[in-house]
């Protein structure tokens, strides 16, 4: 600590005048709390490992010996599957829940607020374990004319498998959150817009689209993302009404061998694996979206990567506001 | 005066909640006049020229602008609002020049001229790309077209969005404070741009706090106060020999005020 306070201690050179001190050659202030905590660090995360390898009940054979097993992967495949179809109903309906919610007609935005309501209100869980027993409530599913003819229809226990149950579900509930976040965008977008628009005399419809939607979509992405990685590990719940997921396989093999903590090991392994590929793609869509904003994509391990990956690609210094294609 | 008047608004009335900031405003503006709109701040100026292109919808009287009425149709029944959609194809005959520029940010220089050519005009890009760096030409612009707004200075700015109100080829522009964001350095660059369009002949309305600026192009100057003309008269006589005290009292705050305090509050 001495010996960097000495070195910070700016040196007054009588013999160079200050105008004549190029700044090119200066050093970085020595920054002594950095190597404080990273010394810590070191110690907390050796710690940390030692403590990995030496217990034995982490089973890391076990582990290793599952990571690949078809089961788990066809579990991983499910996952996927349900993030993919709920997150595209929830981005859709939501939508256009969030259109409802700002066009003059009182009806539709009654509609949007009331869904919201009753979706956002209650649990997930609650409303998945609710789809799959739906058959309760209306034995027959059909599709008709409301009080006139049914055209086509089927038992409801039929049609409701676990899967259909949880993609409805998960996507229902996801649609009310992703109204709001498009609600809370296109707020954040400055009403001179609008006016500037209108003045020049485009309607409603193009003013949406080409104005405010696209300088939404730079408070929108962000929180987007946050859903989607909090939907790839919402599935996990879809264990519950027995869809055949990534932590209902890691449960199934459990249940005969016990060995659960290494599975659920496994578990989050490829979960994480799945969120960093999200945070990768995130990097590369925020940066598409901050075309004309002077801003900054935080770090994280996949952006991290996604950062390299662009200036291996571009080969040259990092992507900067100042030449953004 | 004896053909019709290109702007005539009657008898203006607006109230927001409980403040009346319209209280009967009535004014004619002629084809190639250029017409400044003094005032002192929250008289109702801004609100005026929005209702002049139905950024604001007024709660009475009329505005028409070449005979037809803005906002609002006649119809057997009486009048009739127009829908966003109607009065969106109204607006595309005015231009507006904002206090904020107001330019759209995700878009360059040129795209933010020519979108509006294209998309309401119904001009094909390359026509409106012919059009935009013209028009940038004309406010000394055209070597930024690929730029984005951000990068640009203020007054460079706001010499964008004049063009961007020029390309869609307006029959009357608005101008609300065109260079009260600006540093005082990059006045001069906004209002000469201005005054070559006053001198080439188009149709404006200018809220300004620049007396100069009025002096120089202005061919008439409104005073609004309270939400009522107070004063309207050719550009010398009203800025030399005011007749209203009130123009008097605003006159004598803003070119002394303004210039002790070097700024000119909003
Ligand atoms: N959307 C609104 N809601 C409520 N009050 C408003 C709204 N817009 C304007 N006002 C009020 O109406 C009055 C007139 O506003 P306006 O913007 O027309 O004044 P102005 O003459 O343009 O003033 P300035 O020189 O400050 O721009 C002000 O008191 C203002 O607070
Ligand atoms: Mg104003």
């Amino acid at each position: 600590m001495k010996t960097a306070d000495a070195d910070a201690a700016p040196t007054t050179d009588q013999s160079k005048p200050a105008s004549r001190t190029d700044i090119a050659d200066a050093r970085r202030a020595p920054q002594p709390w950095t190597w404080v905590t990273a010394l810590l660090a070191g110690v907390l995360l050796a710690q940390l490992g030692t403590m990995m390898v030496r217990n034995p009940n982490f089973e890391w054979d076990v582990v290793a010996r599952h990571l690949f097993d078809t089961r788990i992967l066809h579990g991983l495949l499910v996952t996927c599957y349900l993030t993919v179809l709920a997150m595209a109903i929830g981005v859709i309906f939501g939508g256009v829940l969030a259109a409802f919610r700002i066009t003059a007609n009182p009806v539709l935005r009654a509609f949007a607020a009331g869904y919201i309501w009753v979706f956002r209100g209650t649990p997930q869980l609650v409303q998945l374990i609710f789809w799959f027993n739906i058959a309760l409530l209306m034995p027959k599913i059909g599709i008709g004319i409301p009080f006139g003819p049914v055209f086509w229809e089927a038992d409801a226990n039929a049609v409701i498998t676990p899967f259909f149950a949880a993609v409805v579900g998960l996507g229902l509930h996801e649609a009310a959150y992703q109204a709001e976040i498009y609600r809370a965008g296109l707020l954040a977008v400055d009403e001179g817009q609008t006016d500037a628009a209108r003045s020049i005399g485009m309607k409603p419809m193009t003013i949406f689209v080409k104005i405010r939607l696209p300088q939404a979509m730079r408070f929108i992405v962000p929180p987007t993302f946050s859903q989607i990685i909090g939907m790839t590990k919402a599935t996990s719940l879809v264990s519950v009404i027995g869809g055949a997921e990534l932590l209902f396989s890691a449960q199934e093999i459990f249940s005969d061998t016990f060995q659960t903590i290494p599975l659920l090991i496994v578990a989050c392994i490829w979960y994480l694996v799945l969120t960093t590929v999200l945070n990768f793609f995130q990097y590369f869509i925020e940066a598409y979206y901050a075309k004309g904003a002077t801003r900054a994509v935080p770090t994280n391990a996949g952006t991290w990567i996604a950062r390299r990956v662009s200036r291996l690609r571009s080969r040259g210094p990092e992507r900067t506001e100042a030449n953004p294609q | 005066m004896s053909d019709l008047p290109l702007l005539s608004i009657r008898d203006l009335h607006k109230r927001y909640g409980t403040t009346e900031v319209l209280r009967g405003i009535s004014l004619d503006v002629a084809r190639g006049e250029t017409v400044a709109v003094l005032g002192a701040s929250g008289s109702g100026k801004s609100t005026m020229l929005r209702c002049v292109n139905h950024l604001e919808r007024p709660d009475s009287g009329s505005i028409s602008l070449g005979g037809e009425l803005v906002g609002f149709t006649t119809t057997r029944r009486g009048p009739r609002m127009l829908t966003e959609t109607e009065i969106a194809r109204q607006r595309s005959r005015t231009g507006m020049v904002f206090q904020n520029f107001n330019l759209f940010p995700h878009w360059t220089v040129l795209r933010n001229v020519t979108e509006g050519p294209v998309r309401v005009r119904g001009l094909d890009r390359s026509e409106a790309r012919e059009l935009g760096l013209r028009l940038l030409a004309t406010v000394g612009l055209e070597e930024r077209a690929s730029s984005y707004p951000k990068h640009l200075s203020g007054g460079q700015q706001q010499r964008v969005s004049i063009a961007r109100a020029l390309a869609m080829d307006p029959e009357l522009l608005l101008f609300d404070e065109p260079t009260s964001a600006l540093d005082p350095a990059n006045v001069g660059e906004v209002t000469s741009v201005m005054k070559r369009l006053a001198d080439g002949g188009s149709t404006m309305i200018v809220v300004t706090h620049e007396i100069g600026f009025a002096r120089a192009a202005a061919t008439r100057v409104v005073v609004i106060a309270d939400g009522l003309v107070v004063e309207d008269g050719p550009t010398q006589q009203v800025l030399d020999a005011p007749r209203s005290p009130v123009t008097q009292t605003f006159l004598e705050n803003t070119l002394y005020g303004a210039r002790t305090t070097g700024a000119n509050e909003r």
